[in-house]
């Protein structure tokens, strides 16, 4: 690239609008040519003149105001809000929690794990049944007077 | 009402959490659906580039700031705008234009000409001491479509692209008449005097 070739393209490499490639050739030129590299710097010293004189920012009191005007008109009602609770995706361990409640229920239900007797369930239910008293005579005396 | 601490507070912890990775679109689309967060970002990025062009149209700042509100406001409200088809700098810019263009000339009809000839008169012959009095009488010296060009490139910083689609004209003829409102520029910046 030369001089003639470089000279137009300066308005655009400021701007940023060059491709990859003309911006690669137009640096390469700047890099050997000190008079486009001066035309250059010029150029750019005054057009970017034109953002910083002119650059100013709304009061905090309107970004206040306009930050509540779209609070006002775009936080989402109660039942919106309940349905995008809903459409909240689930985590992991969540669907493994709730897949786990039906088969503690389960096992609750078949006897299979007593909550209520702790870590040893088998102390809690008796073993075998209580022994049968048998020939009994309910009209004996209750006690022997000759043994008194 | 927040107060400026709260504000920069809030947009520290934005960047921090979004990363500055979402687009104008996406954010546009996260606000829609009530995320503030969202609008704290979108508002940082265009708060100073969309005011400091509506001021240029509206010298009065309390009304500015009235258009600048307004603008926002239309462009997040309008439904007819799908983030997902067009850019969000392109509407915000087409929307604050026609509102600007809308003020300028409803303050046109109703101010009187006498009123306004002394004060563009001074304006031409106060002399330029600063290089900020410099640029600006430059500015006030090229004519309109020149001006709003470069105001669309330097100011509100759009791309070639967007400033075609704000103008609805090709892209190719922006890039030419860019071309030559920064050589009027610069022709009058130098009628000027020497920067210094």
């Amino acid at each position: 690239m030369n001089c003639a070739q470089a000279r137009p393209s300066l308005i655009d490499h400021l701007h940023g609008e060059l491709s990859s490639s003309e911006h690669a050739e137009l640096a390469e030129h700047l890099g050997g040519c000190a008079e486009c590299a001066v035309q250059y710097c010029r150029l750019e010293a005054e057009v970017r003149g034109i953002g910083r004189v002119f650059s100013e920012r709304p009061s905090s009191a309107m970004a206040g105001a306009l930050r509540e005007a779209v609070e006002r008109e775009f936080s989402p009602r109660f039942p919106a809000r309940i349905l995008a609770l809903l459409r909240r995706p689930v985590p992991a361990y969540g669907v493994l929690f709730a897949a786990m409640v039906p088969l503690l229920v389960w096992a609750v239900a078949t006897g299979l794990f007593d909550p209520s007797s702790g870590a040893e369930p088998s102390r809690s239910r008796p073993t075998a049944a209580p022994a049968r008293i048998r020939n009994y005579d309910a009209s004996a005396p209750m006690f022997d007077p000759s043994l008194s | 009402m927040a107060s400026d601490r709260t504000i920069r507070a809030r947009r520290a912890y934005t960047r921090r959490v979004s990363g500055r990775s979402a687009s104008d679109e996406t954010l546009t689309h996260a606000v829609r659906e009530g995320d503030l967060a969202a609008f704290d970002e979108l508002y940082a990025r265009y708060e100073r580039r969309l005011f400091a062009y509506v001021r240029r149209w509206i010298p009065e700042r309390a009304r500015a700031e009235d258009v600048f509100q307004e603008v926002f406001l239309t462009v997040l409200r309008d439904r007819t705008f799908d983030p997902d088809r067009g850019r969000f700098a392109t509407w915000l810019f087409t929307v604050a234009r026609n509102r600007c263009l809308g003020e300028h000339r409803h303050s046109a009809k109703h101010s009187h000409i006498a009123e306004q000839l002394p004060r563009a008169v001074a304006v031409e012959m106060e002399p330029a001491f600063s290089e900020a009095d410099r640029v600006r009488q430059a500015m006030a010296a090229l004519p309109e479509p020149q001006r709003q060009l470069l105001l669309l490139k330097q100011v509100a910083e759009l791309t070639y692209r967007e400033i075609a689609a704000v103008l609805g004209v090709a892209e190719g003829t922006i890039k030419s008449r860019l071309h030559a409102a920064t050589q009027a520029f610069r022709a009058q910046l130098a009628e000027g005097g020497e920067p210094g």
